[in-house]
């Protein structure tokens, strides 16, 4: 009897939004989607909306403050800045995600191995790991961009090198943690190879919180990105970046301010976006 | 003694320790957690082993599928395995997991993946060996879950484990364990997590399903009732030895060994004196870093002489008796111990 009561607590707990349906509104999960989501559709048809080619000089008109005309105002080129944030934000959120995705992928790999094999695995990805983390990521991806020269190739890479680390070490202790429970032992038991058991009963456990801190991550690929372009060292024109935007504004910095500013607020914005998803995440993994 | 060899090799065995030895660190921290233990059991039988935590029960039957926890390893002796009459005997067991050799855990909180569901939970060895395709496992699946009488299985191979009560889970294991269709099947202290209504409920399911298929089952628990009601041979276990073994009927009408009379008494019964109250053993096993020579249990025997600390002496027949015992007064003791 008590467990049945037991049992019914925790079903609910598990479902804490049904019959709640007002408070779905204010998930915060839901509410970075539909940020990002508003973003990604704006990034497809901002030339449409605008009327603007981001690419296209107009001298006649540079340097304009924001207006009817020119939303966010124009360049050094007279080119549309509203245009270029927006377009800007179809690279800035593929090569970010890339740079997330990479390392994780590496890194949850690699993780899983640590944790569930321990002994010279688990030695092996501790002490790479180690000597990773003794380099600063700048460093690193400085190095990088002399060797493979500059643009997204070596911020990709550089991100798979540096990034996985913190997944690695994240989801070896929740490997561990999983590994002395009977359900491991239980599927070793049913003739499962490492393989299986890996991927069918330990990954799936994992998962959740390596993906939590995934969403975290990705704000720190795209800080790094723009990091990079804004130094010249990811991505070239004549594609448009948002920390190259920044770059180019900074000249103007005191007298056409709004050049630098409106990347600026779009990474912040997708910096929020982002946070909310993984807040709201975190409260799905932990209740 | 003669009596017990002669009904054990009329029936086919199943399962043969012999000297197992196993041990936990190197060198300097070297312990040896089990020392020397032999068994055998017949096909279609219910074998107990019954001890104390520590005692070195559960990894003699780990080391049965080869799944001693991390740090410990199997460092001598023989296991072999013989799933048919007439065929060979495997002696490398990690091949039979999911082929013949089935476990059943103790922990039904946490021996369910939580990430699947039932139906997929209980066919995961069956699909990985035998290739089913998704409609034969869900068959399986509920045929499977009928079996251990579980109410309605069409809905309940739907369901997520954190929707089951811990008898059903326990079930679901036993489900789960049977999809292999394993001809041993090992139970690491089966019903200890669960409450006594439904730790009764489990026992009989057991026991039918060995009757049913014809199983042979060995019991890892400290309940000595468990294995009363369910088992026909016994061995009890003490500091990582076998200090008795015997048929279940043997040891508890007339134990051999000062320990086993000493588990036995301090066990309640329905016809327990009430006049007479329960008796515990002074003290503790000792620490495996710990041993010295002699008996591992005379420090905390009330039948302990010099001698008994200081000379070893390993499971024999004793006078009179159709139990091994590993005392070496068994012989003079008996009539004081039952």
């Amino acid at each position: 009897m008590t467990e049945q009561a037991l049992m019914e607590v925790m079903t609910a707990a598990a479902n804490p939004r049904r019959g709640a349906s007002r408070l779905r509104l204010l998930d915060p999960a839901l509410i970075g989607a539909v940020l990002i989501a508003a973003l990604i559709v704006l990034a497809l048809v901002a030339p449409m909306v605008s009327g603007h080619d981001p690419a296209l000089n107009n001298l006649a008109q540079r340097l304009q403050p924001p207006s009817g005309q020119h939303w966010f105002g124009t360049d050094q080129f007279g080119r549309d800045l509203f245009t270029r944030v927006f377009v800007a934000a179809r690279i800035d959120l593929l090569l970010g995600l890339l740079g997330a995705l990479i390392p994780a992928v590496i890194g949850i790999g690699l993780g899983c191995a640590a944790g569930y094999f321990g002994r010279w695995v688990g030695t092996i990805v501790l002490r790479l790991a180690d000597v990773i983390q003794s380099f600063p990521n700048y460093i690193l991806v400085i190095a990088l961009v002399l060797l493979l020269g500059p643009g997204p190739k070596s911020f990709l890479v550089g991100a798979a090198i540096s990034a996985w680390v913190t997944y690695a070490r994240l989801v070896r202790g929740v490997v561990l943690r999983i590994r002395s429970n009977d359900y491991i032992a239980a599927a070793q038991a049913a003739g499962l190879g490492h393989r299986r058991v890996l991927t069918r009963h330990v990954l799936p456990n994992a998962l959740p919180q390596a993906i939590v801190y995934g969403a975290s991550d990705l704000v720190l690929s795209l800080g790094f990105l723009c990091s990079l372009s804004y130094l010249g060292l990811g991505v070239q024109p004549p594609a448009i970046e948002w920390g190259q935007i920044i770059a180019e504004g900074q000249t103007f910095l005191r007298t056409q301010w709004w050049i630098s500013i409106a990347p600026g607020l779009a990474i912040i914005y997708v910096g929020i976006a982002v946070r909310l998803i993984a807040v709201g995440m975190e409260r799905r993994t932990t209740e | 003694m003669i009596e017990a060899e002669a009904s054990t090799s009329s029936k086919a065995g199943v399962l043969r320790i012999a000297n197992l030895v196993v041990q936990a660190g190197r060198g300097q921290d070297m312990t040896a957690p089990v020392t020397d233990v032999s068994l055998d059991v017949c096909r279609g039988e219910a074998f107990g082993i019954v001890g104390e935590s520590g005692s070195g029960k559960s990894l003699t039957l780990r080391a049965v599928i080869d799944l001693l926890p991390e740090g410990l390893r199997r460092s001598g002796g023989s296991i072999a395995v013989r799933l048919d009459e007439g065929a060979d005997w495997v002696s490398d067991v990690a091949t039979l997991r999911g082929r013949g050799i089935s476990m059943i855990f103790q922990e039904p909180m946490t021996a369910l993946n939580p990430t699947m569901r039932v139906g997929d939970i209980v066919t995961v060895g069956a699909r990985a060996h035998r290739g089913l395709s998704r409609t034969q496992a869900h068959d399986l699946a509920v045929e499977l879950l009928a079996e251990v009488r579980l109410p309605d299985p069409e809905a309940q191979v739907r369901k997520w484990p954190h929707q089951l009560s811990g008898g059903q889970r326990q079930r679901v294991m036993i489900a789960m364990a049977l999809a292999t269709d394993p001809k041993l099947l090992l139970c690491d202290e089966p019903t200890t997590a669960l409450d006594v209504e439904v730790q009764d409920q489990i026992l009989q399911l057991l026991d039918r399903i060995r009757r049913d298929r014809h199983l042979a089952v060995i019991f890892v628990t400290h309940d000595l009732g468990v294995i009363r009601r369910l088992c026909e041979r016994i061995a009890v276990m003490y500091a990582g030895q076998v200090v008795e073994q015997g048929t279940v009927r043997d040891v508890f009408a007339a134990p051999t060994h000062p320990y086993t009379a000493g588990l036995l008494a301090s066990m309640p019964t329905l016809d327990s004196d009430p006049a007479h109250p329960l008796t515990a053993i002074p003290g503790g096993q000792p620490d495996p870093r710990e041993r010295r020579g002699g008996c591992r249990f005379a420090d905390r025997c009330e039948h302990d002489q010099p001698d008994c600390h200081t000379m070893t002496y390993a499971l024999g027949p004793v006078r009179g008796h159709a139990s091994l015992s590993a005392c070496r007064r068994a012989d003079e003791l008996t009539g004081a111990l039952s």
